[in-house]
């Protein structure tokens, strides 16, 4: 990397380099006074011209004591954003055309509260405020992104900015994190009805199984019940998991596939296949999703839902 | 159909004949009420002090308009409200007080009438407050207004009075940056307070190394600023109308010896010439050349902090023998003196100005050649004063003897000393000496010098001031301590004689307060001679004194001194703009703790630890120093394991610092030999580290 582009990258984080957690450091924290700390600025030195032409002590007096504020409003406005923490920033998945939101996660570890910290990002459509930030403890921000493509969204250069306590300067600073939402394919309005439907679709066969009986896990989510809850691998040490009860009709198995859709564009294809994704996540049928390259066997529930939309968001992508 | 109907009704019956595009509404919704109360607030607290010099009309106006602003704030619902503080309205109105203002000064160019209009004009412009960057206008405003109080006043009072309309101000820069989130005003006030607190130490040493200059950058058109003092002329009455202020004429340093209470006279203003009514200065005057007498016996030196009084002349201890000397280095003479051996200085009066003066106490003046022929005139307008005058000459055969025969008449005869003498007419004189027999130290200066005159004397009247009340290590002289007394002609020297002395010789020994009765409308400081009262108010100008010395007279001349005292030569610009910025990052390191905010609270938070967890804490860092350092949420016996697994040659060494503080922990060994082994211990793995060549650690990832 050539010189230019490093300092390019040391000043205005053009990359996103920044591995999270980070703590804002004293590097990479801007301060500039705000148009009112320049129109304060003005008035200071008229008050300094007068007091020189009058020759008036107490004048000085006032104009030093507010020129120690102004300082002294420079050194809190820099406290104030130094040691910031950015813990990590959770960003939401959600269809083209939605927003989605990403929700910076900011600590004050220093020992002192942080107040009024402003989140912009490139394509938030309003920036977004966290008043306050408790000492040693965090709080989150939600930065809303009008999404128009499928895809990898990356947050992209995050200035977190301040012009605590008076208004008179802003300490600003960029944090450029490798952060994306994965924005699925747009649903196609009116799909067509799912197509092939593997297996019987009636309730009463021959391999039915009882009520209750356990058909595989899946991640816990809130509002299960926890009598559902696989204790015995969470004892183990691995993550919560419920079980799936087995019903009593076993639900058709749907087999998605691009050429499934009829259609010759991708990125209908695609648009119809994630239709096709919520209308089986609803009627409750197992689907499985072919994509080239990329298989995803037949099941359902939620983490299967989000496996396969995240499949046909980055179909035929690069890497993000 | 109806829908759209009811709706064109309302939006006709809301239509007003005022067109819409004038915007005449001031939209109170458009600003929030808490910026509004903030920047009230701010506002009147930077008028307050203008009320004591501003005409009573322009205070109300000034002060009517922001509870106008609020009321329109509170109570939307009242229309005519609108009107008043529509911008086309408060212009016109801002064009009518200018009007007014100049119809009250008699200019509008100048200093008082420009600090008038801003207060005014802050006022307006808060009442048709809109947007966010009117706000920041009008706190630059405030800014300024604030300061133009210290034209009028710059004592302790003025300067507390600025501090809070300061926090005010801080408050309302908070509320203007995010007035919806804005903290409670009691948190923000305590922070603004803290930075003010904060930025202390740089406003002191601004305000202490700023270089001042002399004089002004530009002059102005010379205000006619109101004089205060003595006058340049004497009628029957205005050393009366003098002695009701307690005002501070001057303060007195004497480098060793007082002068005793009948000898402060302090000579100002001398008039010879006289019209039958009042005396005024002759209108042709030379300089003298003092005959400077440096071994003279008796010499008194003392320095003088003369309030600015806007005239030209200087006082001095009767009979001065040296002129008025700058105080700061450069010694360099601030004023001449007249054959009339009054002190003329080469520029008004206008600000306190100290001045270092010697005098060898006396009364007689040898100064200035023969009188001119003003001195022996009476002015005709006197007769039956005249024909005294003659008639005391031809029975007396000296001046001393008769002016011992007129004193003698003041002090026998029903003559009252008053400061509320029955008012004289046509022939002053005539009328004092034979009517009304009643007045005050001008009557009988003027009498006694007229009378002289008529018996062949040539006797002329010098004003000054009498007295001066000593303030622990320094000397009041009040203009309540105005005085007149007259000079005679005898034997080739001007000779003083106060006729005050005759009448009410307490005057000279004890001050004005036990010469008069106590229903005269005296000001209470000069009776005060003693008791806890008096006590609290030389108190209290002992305070202003100080404040004078240390704050208000810090120009160019303090400040030579102290860099005099310091024994530097003055510093260059480009040293104090070194030293202000070298003195400002030591502060900002101070405040923000450099290098980082790390060392020192990590210091300061491991001081409060038990020792053996201080000992474990060097450990982390130890070994974090060399890339082993503990990986997030790794037990630390895993830790030591695995650094162990990387560096073999430390492996002993761990495992024995990992017993070590096993052991302290949980088996409670926690005695000095326990921890002095483990530090031992650290310290031997910090060699054994320094020897390791950092290539060989090899870094292992993180468990997950």
């Amino acid at each position: 990397m050539s010189a230019a582009r490093k300092l390019r990258q040391r000043l205005f984080r053009t990359r996103p380099d920044d591995a999270l957690p980070l703590t804002v450091e004293h590097q990479r924290i801007y301060i500039l006074p705000t148009p009112r700390g320049c129109a304060f600025v003005g008035a200071l030195l008229l008050m300094l011209v007068a007091s020189i032409n009058y020759d008036l002590s107490l004048g000085y007096a006032l104009c030093f004591l507010l020129t120690g504020l102004f300082t002294s409003a420079l050194l809190n406005t820099y406290r104030n954003m130094a040691g910031l923490c950015v813990h990590h920033i959770e960003a939401s998945s959600g269809f083209a055309g939605d927003a989605v939101t990403f929700s910076p996660k900011l600590g004050a570890p220093a020992g002192r509260a942080r107040h009024a910290i402003e989140l912009v990002s490139p394509g938030a459509s309003e920036r977004a405020t966290v008043t306050v930030v408790e000492a040693t403890s965090t709080a989150s921000a939600a930065l809303s992104v009008p999404t128009t493509r499928r895809g990898h969204l990356p947050l992209g250069r995050l200035t977190l900015a301040s012009t605590w306590p008076l208004g008179l300067w802003r300490a600003w600073s960029y944090v450029h994190s490798p952060v994306s939402a994965t924005v699925w394919p747009r649903p196609e309005n009116d799909a067509p009805p799912l197509p092939v439907i593997h297996g019987d679709g009636d309730g009463g066969n021959a391999h039915a199984h009882r009520e209750g009986d356990v058909s595989g896990l899946r991640d816990w989510i809130p509002g299960d019940s926890p009598s559902r809850v696989a204790w015995k691998r969470v004892a183990r040490g691995d993550e919560l998991k419920v079980r799936l009860l087995e019903a009593n009709h076993q639900p058709a198995t749907t087999e998605l596939a691009l050429e499934a859709t009829r259609l010759n564009a991708l990125e209908a294809q695609l648009s119809r296949l994630t239709a096709w994704v919520l209308n089986a996540e609803h009627q409750g049928s197992d689907y499985s999703l072919q994509l080239p390259g990329t298989s995803i066997d037949a099941d359902r529930g939620s983490t299967h839902r989000k496996h396969s939309l995240d499949a046909l968001a980055v179909h035929g992508l690069g890497a993000p | 159909m109806t829908a759209v109907g009811v709706a064109l009704g309302k939006s006709t019956r809301k239509k007003r004949w005022v067109p819409q595009v004038l915007n005449l509404r001031p939209s109170t919704a458009a600003v929030e009420p808490r910026i509004l109360s903030a920047l009230a607030a701010l506002l009147l607290l930077a008028q307050l002090p203008h009320v004591v010099h501003l005409p009573l009309w322009a205070t109300l106006l000034g002060g009517g308009l922001i509870g106008l602003r609020v009321l329109a704030c509170k109570r939307p619902d009242i229309r005519s409200l609108d009107w008043v503080l529509s911008s086309i309205a408060l212009t016109g109105f801002c064009v009518i007080v200018a009007l007014l203002i100049r119809w009250h000064y008699g200019y509008f160019v100048g200093r008082d009438p420009a600090v008038a209009f801003l207060f005014i004009l802050v006022a307006a412009k808060f009442a048709e407050l809109r947007r966010g960057s009117d706000a920041t206008l009008l706190m630059c405003l405030a800014s300024f207004l604030l300061l133009t109080q210290y034209f009028y006043s710059q004592t302790i009072v003025a300067a507390a009075v600025t501090l809070p309309a300061v926090l005010a101000l801080g408050h309302a820069l908070a509320v203007v940056r995010d007035p919806v989130r804005a903290a409670p005003a009691a948190s923000n006030l305590t922070l603004v307070g803290a930075m003010l607190l904060q930025g202390a130490p740089i406003a002191i040493l601004l305000f202490i190394v700023f270089p001042r200059l002399s004089g002004p950058l530009w002059s102005l058109p010379e205000d006619s600023m109101a004089t205060s003092g003595l006058s340049d002329s004497m009628s029957p009455g205005s050393i009366a109308d003098l002695s009701r202020s307690s005002e501070v004429a001057f303060r007195v340093e004497f480098d060793n010896e007082v002068p005793p209470k009948d000898l402060r006279y302090w000579r100002g203003p001398v008039f010879e010439r006289f019209d039958g009514r009042s005396w005024s200065a002759a209108p042709i005057r030379e300089v003298a050349t003092l005959a400077v007498d440096a071994n003279a016996t008796g010499t008194i030196n003392y320095t003088v902090m003369l309030q600015p009084h806007r005239q030209h002349w200087m006082f001095a201890l009767d009979r001065a023998t040296g002129l008025p000397m700058s105080s700061s280095g450069d010694a360099k003479a601030l004023a001449r003196i007249m054959t009339d051996g009054q002190l003329i200085s080469d520029a008004p009066i206008n600000r306190i100005t100290r001045y270092l003066q010697q005098s060898i106490p006396g009364d007689r003046v040898h100064t200035g050649a023969a009188p001119g022929p003003l001195t022996r005139n009476t002015a005709g307008r006197n007769p039956r004063a005249e024909v005294l005058g003659q008639q005391l000459a031809a029975t007396h055969d000296s001046p001393e003897a008769i002016a011992a025969a007129l004193l003698q008449r003041f002090s026998q005869a029903p003559f009252r000393y008053t400061l509320q003498p029955s008012l004289l007419g046509i022939s002053p004189v005539d009328e004092f000496l034979f009517d009304t027999r009643e007045g005050f130290c001008e009557h009988y200066a003027s009498a006694f010098a007229m009378v002289m005159r008529a018996a062949g004397i040539p006797s002329r009247v010098v004003t000054g001031y009498l007295g001066g009340e000593m303030n622990g290590d320094y000397m009041i002289v009040r203009q309540s301590d105005a005085h007149a007394w007259t000079e005679l002609w005898i034997d080739g020297a001007w000779q003083r004689f106060d006729p005050t002395g005759a009448i009410a010789p307490s005057r000279i020994e004890d001050g004005i307060g036990a010469a008069l009765g106590a229903d005269e409308p005296l000001p209470s400081l000069s009776r005060l001679t003693g008791g806890w009262m008096g006590g609290m108010q030389l108190r209290w100008d002992r305070m202003n004194h100080a404040w004078q010395r240390m704050v208000v007279d810090f120009d160019d001349d303090a400040q030579a001194r102290l860099w005099e005292k310091l024994g530097i030569k003055k510093p260059a610009l480009w040293q104090l703009t070194a030293v202000v910025l070298a003195v400002s990052c030591a502060w900002v390191a101070l405040l923000i703790g450099l290098p980082g905010f790390t060392w020192w609270k990590q210091y300061t938070h491991e001081r409060r630890l038990p020792p053996a967890e201080r000992a474990w804490q060097r450990l982390e860092r130890l070994l974090a120093h060399h890339a082993l350092g503990r990986h997030i949420g790794e037990a630390p016996a895993d830790w030591l394991q695995r650094v162990a697994r990387q560096q073999p040659v430390l492996a002993d060494q761990l495992h024995a610092l990992s017993q070590g503080f096993a052991r302290q922990r949980f088996a409670g060994v926690d005695d000095e030999a326990a921890l002095g082994a483990l530090e031992s211990s650290i310290g031997a793995l910090r060699k054994t580290l320094r020897r390791t060549p950092r290539g060989k650690t090899t870094s292992v990832p993180a468990p997950a």
